[in-house]
């Protein structure tokens, strides 16, 4: 296990470089720059002392310099004017569009990205895990029917149209806004024990809004799992032999029904922080996926690229916990694989 | 009596891989200033892989002896990380598949025997190399040429002694043409003894 530990963490340091690689790219690829499309209003309404700074902070930023350039003095790996001042060294670049550092910027809303993903994450898990076992224990009974269908309803809502009615029926029947991720007069403060409460009351509804459909997958994936294990062979043998049935069924059928429901950890990140994104904007959330988007619109570069690498390594980390999950329950070679020498 | 040990080829890639895994954080530690979190990051990477490429270096210098008695690991420190194991005190077996790919092609397999409690401590043999207590699990992967034989004679000594074989076990064990895959047979009662 150790060494499959190192190699998949050999296997991390590539690919987060490709991904930073492509993320540079992305949003590089429309022609232009922010500071190029402001130098065009400048232009258009005769500015030149504006327009001389413009062409200041071109330089500053090495806007004007080649892209490889531009992306290593990004990432930290190769010195700018300030010598090295990237990414590995906490800078996180210039947001044109807010006129601030992008660290001081996004700091507290990766934060609660972070938090919100986390929890809808945790969510989404001990909800679906005892509902799915209990669903394919007891098949076709009346608890079986109801999760079923609320199942079924879950799969088929959209997360920002649940968010809507949600938002609609507070408002309507409670008069109460659900929106944002925190009191108003928290808002900007430091973290205090106050805020942390006002968060936590206010993530119920973001995180069952966001885990719904997440969950709704999960419950349906591992009873169908759990149902296939425990019509095999193997199962009536165990109990023929006179092992429990709690004890059989955490034992042998369990174990393996788990298999693609730790492996859609990897699967479920990227889906709930792209889905997250549109919540956010939908319920007013203070993080990232709104920001996110509006940077890419203004093509705020170091902005969105930061975003963008943040979620990235998310992904990659959770793909990372999936395969040292998977390979600790379950290290069995697949039919078509073989053991190389 | 066979002895076993990991060639240079077999390891090169794992030496390689430490390099890697040691060289590329001290580089960036070392020629540009980092945060204090990427800094810990790149020394705890630094670390893992300076573990791994010294145990590289342990598993080139290791021999395994298999024979009809048991394996022994006699490894260039000797000590400590030297494993004895007989046939007949050979309390858990299991053989592990692991593949960093997607498609989880290109993986190899991970042998580990370990022994029981009830050793008499007066069991040895004539040249008396089986007399020593160390406990610790033997561990031995595909990479190893005559990896097949081991786990061949493993699988034998453990269906003698009525071991219990764990379902994964036993789909890498019928992978490689032994036992059966179905895990009806690996299950046993938990009570027994094994």
């Amino acid at each position: 296990m150790f060494t499959y530990f190192a190699h998949r963490v050999l296997v991390m340091i590539p690919t987060l470089l490709v991904i930073s690689v492509v993320t540079f790219i992305i949003i590089q690829l429309p022609p232009g720059d922010y500071l190029s499309n402001q130098m065009a209003e400048m232009i258009a309404s005769g500015d030149r002392a504006a327009m001389e700074k413009l062409a200041f902070l071109r330089q500053e930023f090495g806007l004007d310099k080649p892209m490889l350039e531009q992306y290593a003095v990004w990432l930290g790996i190769w010195p700018s004017n300030n010598g090295f001042s990237g990414i590995l060294q906490g800078n996180l670049g210039w947001s044109f569009e807010y006129n601030l550092p992008v660290s001081e910027i996004v700091g507290d809303r990766l934060f609660l990205s972070l938090v919100l993903n986390f929890t809808t994450m945790l969510f989404v898990y001990a909800v679906s895990f005892p509902i799915g076992v209990y669903t394919a224990v007891r098949q076709y009974s009346v608890g079986d029917h109801v999760m079923t269908f609320i199942g079924y309803i879950g799969l088929a809502t959209p997360n920002f149209l649940l968010a809507l009615i949600l938002l609609f029926l507070a408002k309507r029947h409670f008069g109460v806004s659900i929106g944002g991720l925190m009191d108003e007069q928290f808002i900007g403060a430091d973290m205090s024990w106050g805020k942390f409460l006002s968060i936590c009351e206010h993530m119920v509804v973001p995180v069952i809004v966001i885990g719904t459909s997440g969950t709704a997958g999960m419950i349906r994936r591992l009873r169908a799992n759990l149902l296939d294990e425990l019509q095999k062979q193997y199962v009536t043998t165990a109990r023929a032999k006179g092992l429990k049935n709690r004890t059989l069924l955490l034992k042998y059928p369990l174990r393996m029904a788990l298999n693609p429901f730790v492996a859609d950890i990897g699967n479920l990140l990227p889906q709930m922080i792209s889905g997250s994104a549109i919540v956010a904007v939908v319920m007013s959330l203070p993080t990232s996926g709104p920001m996110l988007v509006s940077a890419l619109q203004s093509q705020d570069q170091y902005l969105a690229g930061s975003f963008l690498l943040f979620l990235a390594a998310l992904t990659v980390v959770g793909m990372f916990i999936s395969d040292l999950a998977l390979a600790a329950l379950d290290p069995r070679i697949r039919l078509g694989s073989e053991a190389s020498k | 009596m066979n002895r076993y040990r990991y060639p240079i080829k077999a390891l090169a890639a794992d030496y390689v891989r430490a390099a890697i895994g040691v060289f590329l954080p001290l580089a960036l530690m070392i020629f540009t200033k980092l945060i204090p979190v990427v800094f810990y990051s790149m020394t705890a990477l630094a670390l893992l892989f300076a573990v791994y490429g010294l145990r590289t270096a342990w598993r080139h210098g290791t021999v395994l002896i298999v024979d009809e008695i048991g394996v022994r690991q006699e490894g260039p420190l000797g000590g400590l990380l030297d494993r004895k194991l007989r046939w007949s005190e050979m309390r858990d077996f299991r053989l592990r598949y692991y593949s960093t790919e997607r498609d989880r092609k290109g993986g190899w397999m991970q042998l580990t025997l370990r022994r029981g409690d009830n050793r008499d401590p007066g069991d040895h043999d004539s040249g008396g190399r089986w007399n020593s207590a160390n406990r610790g699990a033997i561990r031995m992967d595909s990479h190893l040429p005559g990896f097949d034989e081991i786990v061949r004679r493993a699988y034998l000594a453990a269906r003698d002694r009525g071991l219990a074989i764990d379902p994964t076990t036993a789909a890498n064990l019928s992978s490689l043409g032994l036992g059966s895959n179905d895990p009806s047979a690996a299950i046993t009662d938990a009570k027994s003894p094994s």
